[in-house]
């Protein structure tokens, strides 16, 4: 009988600290998001906004990134406009009617379906946390110097893992795009807020 | 008496025997059903082929709904419209799911080097573009493909293809995970779904469009937003619904009115019971010479054979008036003696009238089209049942003796022969007016057949302008496709490949195929080829070398079909691919298996050279659904007109064989002129005119004969007007009152008969004999 006490204690208190380990890891969770929230809403709402950026892709192939660097222009109810100047050119413009791009080698095309991505990354660079909350979830960076968007769109989800976005001050500094290759996408930006767009580059994007 | 037992027992013998050997048939035989318009045109092989490709590559496009949300409350407001749907058991919500990349690269990189894409292509002898092409996909933000390829394929030429391919197939954007569209600056979120109603479940239709409808209207008003709707299952329920109203209204009204006028004329329902046995026996002989002469019987064939109903009653109503009227005009005019007539009396004409109807339909018998030989074997062989049963059994029937006319109607068929003895007296006047005026309206508004099959169609205002909305959204609405069959996969993808080479001749056109994504074991062998070759020569290692990385050519394997449908793609392919078979009653082999697949050209017409290249090709066509129908009732009308010429020839032959030429001419003219009348009536209110009010000429035509016949035979005698009265009234009853059907082809045709039966009326005793005979009788 005493024995079968002994075991129902030993259940019960393996149960209970368990369960205790569990609500502290998930109440853990649930505070970095909220940390991590805030520190995203610290981020400057930037409508309107031109800047360089230099973009740095870790394929786990390679041993060193492939660097390209280039000019960003976006307003936030036409669209973004990304320009890479070297170590070639091309154009990536996204607009409400959708993606298109232009290369060195090709004439402009429409890319169907591939949008999502450059939108996250306009959403991302103009500070627009109100669309963000809406398709990610959010934690701390591993490192604990970024903040780590998690997709809850399925289809997202499946061409990346996370998105990091380091913010310095209340600026966004970088943007760090991982897949579940093990391939990274390292993105500086240096922005600077506007009130209107060159007239060249908002007849782009209509 | 012993006589009339012969005769009996013959009716009792050979009815029998016709019950057993349908019955056989019926039971049976191997026929079966068909509901297929097209199925009943005389086509060639390589049509018949292609119209089972159709039906094989869009048969679920039957049971699909689109829907398409906007407004600033369209994400939760698709996100609620899911909810709701989803908990809809018949209702399967279609995802908007591609296999995962790595899914798409794991089944192309084995085949690696079998894949160019157009710039790559042109690209191939060039290694300083090469390189910069190489480079410019390193450098892209947007193409995951570069990322899982470049490993294994590090010229990125997988990459690039996969990326351009998948791209093309694309017709939607997506936002916040939802499929979307961008139309003239309105973004238009869309779901997909598959309804899982059975075979022709009307009232599943029905329930489904009213749960469906009250959805859309709750998350319309609950979101503010605009909801577009699109799918058959909302015109079949309306359709079927308005069919429903339809003949339970005008069927209990037509029968209230039958049923008054026989009650009211002879006091008694008898009358009705016999026509219904007569009836219902005309209809089994009908049934039976269709499953002694084809295998399958076509719907229409049915709707067609509705003619049936109208003259087996005028039968009857002779029968009825002859017999009955016998006693009550010796009770009633004892001055005209002791006029019994004979059963043989009314038989001579039914049987003349019968056999002149025959020879009307014998013409559509030899037609080419497989419909109308139906519907003239249909009709022949219940015209024969009803004339036995109305000549051999109706007269023993003790039933009938008791079955008075009310004096009433013998004084009103008085007052209508006094009125059509007045009009015979003006014959030729009222022949002359109405040669002219007819010849007048024909030259002003020449008969216009239009066969259109959408004006048919009765679906309300609201429900088209939703179709046309979506189309626009889904930049559909001009959409063509091509579709092409072909006995092999390999020669089918070959086919492909060689119209998409014609078509881009014209590069307005937007092509989208799975000519990429599948592409056949011949230009994947040729794309090797130009890979081992640049390869060969040095034309990617620049580029390549840039990375640090090196690009063997692997040895050729093909990537087939079959493959492609083993993989998690074949949904992708299924989907612009199939197998049929030509012959489904057929066990399936390698010899009768077709494959077919479609190619959509988009809105852009179609330059001559094309339209002209694709009519020369007779393994594929433009797939135009509405445009083959349509053609074909123009077939069918065409058809039907010759035949109905045909008929009345051969109705005057047999006039004038019979009444000589005086009187053939007499006999032919109201026939003539009710037809034309009718038609030029219909023009008149409805427009244009269709098939079905010429189908409704074939009712008029053999109702004419009828009345003609009794009129030439007897004259304008009181008991002929008066069983010619109570036919027309319910033929108009029946039939007429289909005026008012909203459903444009049930219009067409009680129209057309509604003015065709006023004119014969009218204009029958015009073609009576010894107008001084009559009066004595």
């Amino acid at each position: 009988m005493q024995s079968l006490a002994g075991v129902l204690k030993f259940f019960i208190i393996a149960i209970a600290m368990t369960s205790a380990e569990v609500i502290a890891v998930t109440d853990a969770q649930k505070k970095d998001a909220q940390f991590a929230f805030s520190q995203l809403k610290q981020l400057t709402s930037l409508p309107l906004a031109q800047g360089t950026f230099e973009q740095r892709k870790y394929f786990t192939i390679l041993k060193q990134p492939i660097v390209s660097t280039g000019d960003i222009y976006f307003d936030q109810k036409l669209g973004l406009l990304w320009q890479t100047n070297y170590p070639m050119s091309s154009v990536i413009r996204l607009k409400e009617s959708g993606l298109f791009i232009k290369d060195a080698v090709s004439p402009e095309r429409e890319v169907k379906g591939a949008g999502e991505i450059t939108q996250v990354l306009m959403d991302a660079l103009s500070g627009n946390v109100g669309a963000l909350e809406k398709g990610f979830s959010f934690q701390t960076s591993i490192n604990g110097s970024c903040i780590s968007l998690i997709p809850k769109d399925e289809l997202l989800a499946r061409i990346m893992k996370t998105i990091d976005l380091c913010i310095n001050g209340n600026k966004l500094d970088k943007i760090v795009l991982f897949e579940h290759s093990g391939n990274r996408t390292e993105i500086d930006v240096n922005l600077l807020a506007l009130t209107k767009l060159p007239e060249a580059i908002s007849a782009q994007l209509q | 008496m012993r006589n009339y037992s012969k005769g009996l027992i013959a009716y009792f013998v050979q009815l029998a025997l016709v019950l057993l050997l349908g019955s056989y048939f019926l039971i049976m035989g191997e026929w079966t059903i068909q509901s297929n318009l097209l199925s009943l045109l005389p086509d060639s092989q390589n049509e018949i082929v292609l119209n089972k490709a159709e039906q094989a590559l869009f048969k679920d496009k039957e049971q699909q709904v689109i829907i398409a949300l906007s407004g600033e409350q369209a994400v939760p407001a698709y996100q609620y419209l899911q909810r709701q749907l989803s908990a809809l058991p018949e209702v399967k919500i279609n995802k908007f799911q591609l296999p995962s990349l790595t899914e798409i690269t794991d089944f192309y990189l084995p085949y690696k080097d079998n894949f160019l894409s157009e710039r790559y292509l042109t690209s191939i002898n060039d290694p300083e573009v090469m390189t910069q092409l190489i480079t410019s996909q390193l450098i892209q933000l947007n193409n995951p493909f570069v990322s899982r390829t470049l490993a294994q394929a590090p010229r990125l030429n997988l990459a690039d293809y996969l990326n351009t391919e998948l791209s093309q197939l694309n017709t939607a954007e997506v936002v916040q995970g939802i499929p979307s569209v961008f139309v003239e600056n309105n973004r238009y979120f869309i779901s997909q779904l598959s309804l899982n109603i059975a075979g022709f479940s009307l009232k599943k239709s029905q329930q489904t469009n009213k749960l469906l409808l009250a959805i859309f209207q709750e998350v319309e008003s609950k979101y503010a937003v605009g909801v577009i709707y699109s799918g058959v299952v909302f015109h079949t329920a309306f359709a079927s619904e308005q069919a429903e109203f339809e003949i339970s209204t005008f069927g209990v009204l037509s029968l209230i009115g039958v049923i008054f006028l026989i009650v009211s004329v002879f006091r008694s329902l008898k009358p009705l019971i016999l026509s219904s046995v007569t009836l219902s026996i005309a209809l089994f002989y009908g049934l039976t010479g269709i499953v002694l002469f084809f295998d399958e019987l076509h719907l229409l064939t049915l709707v067609f054979a509705v003619t049936l109903i109208g003259i087996v009653i005028d039968y009857c109503f002779h029968r009825f008036v002859c017999d009955e009227n016998t006693h009550s005009e010796s009770s009633l005019n004892s001055a005209s003696g002791n006029n019994y007539i004979k059963p043989s009396v009314i038989n001579k004409p039914l049987f003349l009238g019968f056999l002149t109807t025959v020879l009307g339909y014998v013409g559509l018998f030899y037609s080419p089209l497989m419909l109308l030989s139906q519907v003239a074997v249909f009709m022949i062989f219940g015209l024969f049942g009803g004339l036995l049963t109305v000549t051999m059994l109706l007269p023993h029937v003790k039933w009938l003796s008791h079955v008075k006319v009310m004096p009433w109607p013998l004084v009103l068929a008085r007052k209508i022969q006094q009125g059509n003895r007045y009009l015979v007296g003006i014959r030729k006047l009222i022949y002359f007016v109405l040669i002219i005026a007819s010849l007048s309206f024909l030259l002003i508004a020449p008969l216009n057949f239009n066969d259109d099959v959408r004006l048919l169609n009765s679906s309300p205002q609201s429900l088209l302008e939703h179709e046309v909305r979506m189309a626009k959204v889904l930049n559909y609405q001009n959409n063509q496709r091509i579709v092409i069959t072909a006995g092999t996969i390999e020669k089918l993808l070959q086919r492909q490949e060689q119209v998409i080479e014609q078509l881009k001749q014209q590069p307005s056109l937007t092509i989208k195929s799975i000519a990429g994504l599948l592409p056949s074991k011949q230009q994947q062998q040729l794309h090797y080829q130009k890979i081992t070759h640049a390869s060969k020569h040095g034309v990617f290692n620049q580029g390549v070398a840039n990375i640090g990385l090196v690009d063997s050519v692997s040895e050729f394997k093909a990537l087939s079909y079959q493959d492609i449908n083993a993989s998690e793609l074949n949904s992708l392919v299924t989907l612009y691919v199939t197998a049929f078979l030509i012959d489904e009653n057929q066990p399936s082999d390698s010899n009768t298996e077709q494959f077919a697949l479609w190619v959509d050209v988009g809105s852009v017409q179609l330059s001559e050279d094309n339209l002209l290249w694709l009519t020369q090709q007779s393994d594929m066509r433009l797939f135009d659904k509405a445009g083959q129908v349509s053609r074909s009732l123009t077939t069918y009308r065409q058809s039907l007109f010759y035949l109905l010429v045909g008929a009345f020839f051969l109705v005057f032959l047999v006039l004038l064989a019979k009444y000589g030429v005086k009187q053939g001419i007499a006999g032919l003219l109201p026939i003539v002129l009710s037809a034309m009348l009718s038609l030029l009536f219909s023009q008149y209110f409805l427009g244009q005119l269709n098939i079905f009010n010429l189908l409704a000429l074939l009712l008029i035509l053999a109702l004419a004969i009828d009345y003609v016949i009794f009129y030439q035979e007897h004259g304008l005698a009181p008991r002929t007007c008066l069983a010619i009265l109570l036919s027309a009234i319910s033929s108009a009853l029946v039939f007429g009152m289909l005026a008012f059907s909203l459903t444009p082809a049930v219009q067409s045709f009680g129209l057309t008969v509604m003015f065709g039966i006023i004119a014969i009326f009218i204009l029958a005793p015009l073609s009576s004999r010894q107008i001084n005979a009559d009066i004595k009788t």
